[in-house]
């Protein structure tokens, strides 16, 4: 049995199928010992798993655990600013400047923004967690070297007709 | 709400009304009444005892902030046990712990060169007391790696779809198939193997 | 007064500027393309090809094809095309007589690639594609080898 068969089988277990697909599978179970055999294994590791999770308490009194989070909390709230103070008033702002100043930083913002999108235009925006990996069809193996710079996808299954 | 006492004795749906409030003791009960269970998740995740309390006590700070996006769509347990898989899951890609395969594993997601498990055709789990049993799915857990590992709890433990696990862990539904049936299928064996071992 | 004239100069300034921008913005957008290479390469444990047109692969590739947990020591290049897509639209390369992909540029370096093999879908990739990375596709080939279509930007 292929590697493909094997992982629609599971789906069918795991509900995953509908229609023709769940159908196909069904018949191939009628009629295949091996299947049967290789989703009654799954099966039964599946309910035996999902039915007994370890479960794991935490090894810190109620009272030390709570105290770290306090403390977490306390310095996020004091990174807050106090409600109620009036925003600070700078000593001199003459009306006549507004305009003009405005204006200045506005383009030199625009500059800023287009340099910056310019020159930055023929490579990625890595972020936070770095390249998106590949999305492929359902089948495909996706594997990603990020010190290579290289994202395989491999197909495990011949080609459609 | 005022005292502890009432806290003890009051629902999550009043405490997390209180706690949105800016109310710590409130949220305090609340910490109190789900740390088990986030912690547990967390270390079903990461394998680590240091690491699994740092990251739920992470978890308990996202949730803290993000109280007033709460609005009771699902039960406040569910809630923070997505902040905390979402937590380990960032942490692990951190550390790269989630791409980084051995070949073996590889070798089999891709179908298989030689290593083949033979199927088991005897539940390995039969007689044992469920103290015993859960301490050896824990013991099997372990052994997995932490990608294998984590689908596994994703959709054995927290139901999840498949598309659902490829979203979170941005990888491709073949992916996740793949990873689901080998793991599915080595702790099989890994349970068979604890069973042959202690003639039990 | 001179603050009046101050304010009018700033302001169109800062209308002539967005022009500009815009202008050079909207003709780099009708420009703006991938240039991407395609590699067909077979991998084998044999040390030579049986088909006298194929050539090790290039030092480079071989390097990063051998890093990856395959099973294969050597890599040979069966074809290799420079091509062009711009964004939003698709380019249909024929890397063999039996090896086709279809390549559209999303914008932000990002390609969505369609393999064909024998004139049928194998399937579907979308991936970021910055410059130094590679995209490798693959699957098995006759006789325990394998194809696999590199992709990468080039300049």
């Amino acid at each position: 049995m292929d590697s493909k068969t094997q992982l629609k089988l599971q789906a069918y277990l795991d509900g995953e199928l509908r229609g023709l697909r769940a159908w196909r599978m069904q018949r191939r179970l009628a009629s295949d010992p091996e299947a049967r055999a290789l989703v009654a294994e799954l099966e039964t590791i599946k309910r035996v798993i999902a039915e007994n999770e370890p479960g794991h308490a935490v090894p810190e009194s109620r009272e030390f655990y709570w105290s770290k989070i306090a403390r977490q909390l306390q310095q996020i709230q004091s990174r807050l600013p106090e409600p109620g103070l009036p925003a600070r008033q700078p000593a001199f702002w003459p009306r006549q400047l507004l305009v003009p100043v405005l204006a200045t930083a506005c383009a030199a913002l625009l500059i800023g923004l287009a340099v910056i999108h310019f020159t930055s235009r023929s490579s990625y925006p890595i972020g936070r967690h770095e390249v998106v990996v590949a999305v492929a069809d359902p089948g495909a193996v996706t594997y990603r070297d990020h010190a290579t710079g290289v994202t395989l996808v491999w197909f495990s299954y011949p080609a459609q007709n | 709400m005022s005292g502890s006492a009432d806290y003890s004795s009051a629902d999550d749906a009043a405490l997390v009304r209180a706690a949105q409030g800016g109310d710590t003791a409130a949220f305090e009960e609340l910490v109190a009444r789900h740390r088990d269970k986030v912690y547990s998740r967390a270390y079903s995740i990461v394998r680590n005892e240091d690491d699994a309390l740092d990251l739920s006590q992470e978890a308990w700070i996202h949730a803290w902030q993000r109280l007033r996006q709460f609005h009771g769509q699902a039960s406040f347990a569910t809630w923070m046990t997505r902040i905390v898989i979402n937590v380990c899951i960032d942490w692990l890609r951190q550390r790269k712990r989630l791409e980084a395969e051995s070949i073996e594993q590889w070798a089999d997601e891709l179908g298989g060169i030689e290593q083949l498990m033979p199927i088991e055709t005897v539940n390995p789990t039969e007689g044992l007391e469920r103290a015993e049993l859960r301490n050896r799915i824990d013991e099997a857990l372990g052994q997995l790696s932490d990608a294998h590992r984590l689908v596994l709890v994703l959709h054995e433990f927290e139901g999840m779809k498949y598309r659902q696990i490829a979203k979170l862990m941005g990888c491709s539904l073949g992916t996740v198939m793949s990873r689901l049936f080998y793991a599915r299928r080595r702790m099989a064996t890994l349970l068979s193997s604890l069973k042959n071992e202690t003639g039990k | 007064m001179i603050m009046h004239r101050l304010t009018n100069f700033c302001a169109l300034y800062a209308l002539l500027v967005v022009a500009v921008l815009l202008a050079q913005h909207t003709a780099l957008c009708a420009q703006d393309e991938l240039k991407l290479e395609a590699q067909l390469i077979w991998g084998t444990n044999e040390a030579q090809s049986p088909d006298p047109n194929h050539k090790p692969a290039e030092p480079d590739v071989q390097k990063k094809l051998r890093s990856l947990p395959f099973k294969w020591t050597n890599y040979f290049e069966v074809n290799r095309v420079h091509f062009a897509v711009a964004q939003g639209r698709t380019n249909r390369v024929v890397m063999s007589k039996e090896c086709q992909i279809a390549v559209k540029n999303l914008g932000n370096a990002t390609v969505e690639v369609t393999l064909f093999g024998k004139g049928e879908r194998v399937g579907t990739i979308t991936q970021a594609l910055p410059k130094g990375e590679l995209l490798v596709t693959g699957g098995n080939a006759p006789n325990l080898t394998a194809w696999f279509v590199v992709l990468r930007q080039t300049d």
